[in-house]
């Protein structure tokens, strides 16, 4: 369900920030560093709690910031819809702090030929209703997602299931490639290896068909849609939904991992710029939306009681030009542009220091990241001039570049409101000038913007994407024919690399490929990375068992939280 | 004057579809669709955009689609949201309740307080109590509603934490009945009271101007001459001509009621229609921004009937045909 998503740049920004220096240096309390760049902020005073927080003894409140249909794993609409769902329904499979994928409610294995996976689901997963699960829930939820009147958010069409396209378009009655083998174990095959499949068909929720939609058939998605009684094997229990306010959540007493500590939970959505503000209260216990920045950090210690985990965030911001415009098709363009712009600079002075800038599409936590043969394009305007140079792009009499008569000029789309958006705008009108690029900007709406650069109707702009478990979701913008490659870059040997990595199943291969790749990546600049924000979870101190790093969410293993008296 | 209504009612029906017409054709030239908007996150295909664009009828000419939408919104069907995947009307029973919980009494309030101090300072022009109702007046409608409401959040949620942060009931607590009313009444208090605050300064100046302009008449003189004391002067004889103007600003403020306080509902955490729209525009949800659109649409002229009917309630002079 983790998904790689396009979020607006101001999006991207409300939610950032990292790099650890500027949080150490104002940082009273011990940090000790855990998983992968995290740091740890402890509450100093855990009695100043207040009261309201305290006498709340066995519920737990967590802030989102929207919900549209929280509890339903096959509908949720946003990522925070799926926050919720995580705590209601259990996956197949799992990741831990290092991306890896682990079993959960089931153990898998590989067939020689990489084409079928074969989950067993583990003993003693019963639903809410006391239900055993069985293999045909788990086969009945590809079902329902490739039903030709499914219209959610979820998209397993790139991964390959053998007879998925005949089922949907009904060629055929069933998925051939989907095998309920007995009562608990499912068989999944494929048309060719996917090294990345694991992660698609392994992060599948189990939910009872039995209660949901006992008789569905192809074409009944919209009654599964239509449910408001969900039923699934997690560690909380579906209680009740306000809508766009409020999802109540009680313990599963039969959970089959263990005793879970927390009677209660629930969600309540949390004003944009209020996070903080209400965890200071006491109306919440733990909120993963506080903007990371120098002043909320010393806010957060300054009360004493809060407690944070400050980590690399999952998603990464960049400059897109396009590519298929004769004027950055070079990429020694597209090099010199790059250089020509202070992005060190202008990260530093949005983010304060708690963003990364980046040279490569990836995480600088993930398995695959690399430095390895990787340019930093720190601010140069002499490199940049010589490389227009050698591009051909020769200054006329007015100091312009042009070739071939046409002139290099850069039109900067930007939604009005992000400050990232601003103070790119701002050095590029002042930088390009030394090189004799001319820059126009550009002010739209977000869906306007969206649709525009999807479309490579645009020049330049920024955009932020999420990052994934698996770094195969960079396939999909960088290929020639991949759906994401909305700039239309094309390069054959990273085509090649792109397809071979995805049936490498043995990962030092695979990192070795990828390292290939993001080298390729940092000379062509198909795209020219910015930074990578940091995320910041804050927790009242009554919380034990707080675990929230970069590839694990604090809810993943929320069941095994406490509360302190 | 039951015949003026029907006529006016009458006059309304083409009136509606003009502007559904409009409406319509303007939310679907903008660029991006429901779907395109979440085609990159999705990574779908062509082909299954185009599937997903057939399934929620987004591919039909514009014309083709605005006369499907008419047939059934004339059978008073509005549509599936895509985004909430719930009938239009559905959605909007569930949120519009909420954004009525804060209109309506911030526009009793906003009258009870605006008009006295209104009439007041009209009496007692450029008195230095008129000059500082005037300032403060200013003051008020020239605040932002964000900077109030984050200005008495600080002041009374977190400095001197005596009302809720956010959200329109107690989280957790599941009250029923009047239990429930008195929750919800205190979530209200500070979101009415930014509403109130922000408006009330130009109903305020409105009385003012009405007033002063209605002491200047001669029959105003007359009654003063006649040796009436000037209590009965200002509020039977100015006040009940001072409030024409004022009793028809109730009806145009009708579709204000419904359209909620994007803004004020959003910093509060209000479950209301306001921020859902705004959402609904961003993510191009064609069937609950008509259903929206159309229901200001037709309070709006709802209100303009209403102003036109209390005219003439309040004045004898005017005579409806």
């Amino acid at each position: 369900m983790k998904k790689l998503k396009l979020v607006p740049l101001a999006l991207a920004v409300a939610m950032a920030f990292t790099t650890l220096t500027a949080c150490q240096k104002s940082q009273s309390a011990p940090a000790a560093t855990v998983a992968k760049g995290l740091t740890e902020i402890k509450a100093t005073n855990p009695s100043a709690i207040p009261a309201a927080a305290k006498n709340r003894k066995d519920t737990l409140i967590l802030g989102t910031e929207q919900f549209t249909h929280p509890y339903d794993a096959m509908f949720a609409q946003s990522q925070y819809d799926v926050n919720a769902c995580t705590l209601m329904y259990d996956l197949l499979i799992d990741n831990d702090d290092n991306a890896a994928a682990i079993p959960n409610a089931a153990t898998w294995t590989v067939s020689s030929d990489k084409l079928t996976y074969t989950f067993k689901l583990k003993d003693g997963i019963k639903f809410w209703d006391g239900h055993e699960a069985t293999a045909s829930d788990v086969a009945w939820f590809f079902y329902v997602i490739d039903d030709p009147k499914y219209d959610g958010q979820l998209n397993l069409d790139p991964d390959g299931i053998k007879g998925w396209d005949e089922y949907r378009t009904g060629k055929a009655d069933t998925i051939s490639g989907i095998k309920v083998v007995d009562k608990k174990t499912i068989s999944i095959t494929l048309e060719k290896p996917n090294a990345a499949a694991i992660w698609d068909l392994g992060l599948t929720p189990i939910i009872e068909k039995n209660a949901v939609c006992p008789d569905f058939k192809r074409g009944d998605a919209p009654k599964v849609e239509a449910n408001t009684k969900p039923m699934g094997t997690g560690a909380y229990v579906f209680k009740s939904y306000k809508p766009g306010s409020e999802l109540d959540l009680t313990a599963n007493p039969n959970y089959w991992k263990g005793k879970v500590k927390i009677k209660n939970v629930i969600f309540s959505v949390t004003a944009p710029g209020q996070e903080l503000q209400r965890l200071k209260v006491g109306e919440i216990d733990i909120e993963d939306e506080v903007p990371v920045n120098p002043d909320n950090i010393s806010s957060l210690q300054a009360a004493k009681f809060l407690s944070a985990n400050l980590f690399p965030e999952r998603e990464y911001t960049f400059l897109q030009f396009q590519v298929s415009n004769p004027k950055f098709s070079d990429y020694r363009v597209r090099q010199a542009l790059t250089y020509a712009l202070n992005r060190d600079g202008v990260i530093k002075a949005v983010s304060k220091g708690y963003s990364k800038v980046i040279d490569i599409p990836e995480s600088t936590t993930a398995w695959d990241y690399t430095t390895d043969g990787i340019t930093h394009y720190s601010y140069n305007i002499d490199k940049a001039n010589k490389l227009l140079d050698e591009a051909g792009w020769k200054r006329d009499s007015s100091g312009n570049r042009t070739k071939n008569g046409v002139k290099l000029t850069v039109d900067f789309a930007m939604t009005s409101g992000s400050k990232t958006q601003e103070a790119i705008a701002a050095d590029m009108k002042k930088s390009y000038s030394q090189i004799g690029v001319g820059v126009t900007i550009e002010n739209m709406d977000w869906g306007t913007l969206s649709t525009k650069a999807t479309n490579n109707q645009l020049e330049c702009y920024t955009m932020g994407w999420s990052l994934t478990t698996d770094p195969n979701a960079s396939a999909n913008i960088f290929s020639t024919t991949g759906t994401q490659n909305f700039a239309k870059y094309s390069n054959k040997t990273l085509d090649k690399l792109l397809s071979d990595q995805l049936s490498q199943m043995n990962k030092t291969t695979r990192k070795n490929t990828w390292k290939k790749i993001y080298q390729i990546l940092n000379k062509e600049l198909p795209e020219t990375p910015l930074s990578q924000p940091s995320k910041l979870v804050v927790y009242n101190a009554r919380v034990k068992g707080m675990h929230a790093t970069t590839y694990v969410d604090y809810f993943d293993k929320l069941w095994t939280y406490s509360l302190s008296d | 004057m039951w015949k003026y209504v029907l006529r006016r009612l009458l006059q309304m029906i083409p009136m509606l579809l003009g502007i559904s017409i409009i409406v319509y054709v303007i939310i679907h030239i903008v660029p991006g669709n429901y779907v395109l908007n979440n085609a990159a996150a999705k990574k779908l295909s062509p082909a299954q955009i185009k599937n997903l664009e057939d399934l929620l009828g987004i591919n039909d000419p514009i014309y083709m689609g605005y006369l499907k939408w008419l047939w059934h919104a004339l059978h008073l069907d509005f549509g599936t949201s895509f985004r909430f995947q719930q009938p239009v009307t559905k959605v909007i029973g569930t949120y519009l309740p909420n954004s009525i919980k804060l209109a309506i009494p911030s526009l009793i309030l906003e009258l009870v307080a605006a008009i006295p101090l209104g009439i007041i300072s009209a009496t007692k022009r450029y008195s230095k109590l008129d000059i500082t109702l005037t300032v403060i007046a200013f003051l008020l409608m020239s605040m932002p509603s964000f900077f109030l409401s984050y200005l008495v959040l600080k002041a009374f949620s977190v400095d001197i934490p005596i009302f809720p942060l956010s959200g329109l009931t107690t989280v957790g607590a599941n009250y029923t009945g009047f239990a429930n009313f008195l929750d919800q009444v205190y979530h209200c208090i500070l979101p009415v009271l930014v509403l109130t605050v922000i408006s009330i300064g130009g109903t305020m100046r409105y009385a003012r101007t009405s007033m002063l302009e209605v002491i200047d008449q001669d029959y105003i003189r007359t009654a003063r001459s006649k040796g009436l004391s000037e209590k009965v002067v200002i509020y039977k004889h100015a006040f009940r001509n001072a409030m024409i103007p004022i009793v028809t600003l109730l009806g145009f403020s009708l579709p204000g009621l419904f359209s909620g306080a994007m803004i004020t509902e959003t910093i509060f955490a209000i479950p209301g229609i306001g921020y859902i729209s705004y959402q609904a525009v961003s993510d191009r949800d064609y069937p609950l921004l008509m259903a929206y659109l159309m229901l200001i649409a037709f309070l709006t002229l709802i209100g303009n009937l209403i102003a036109d009917i209390l005219y003439a309630v309040v004045d004898p002079r005017i005579k409806l045909k």
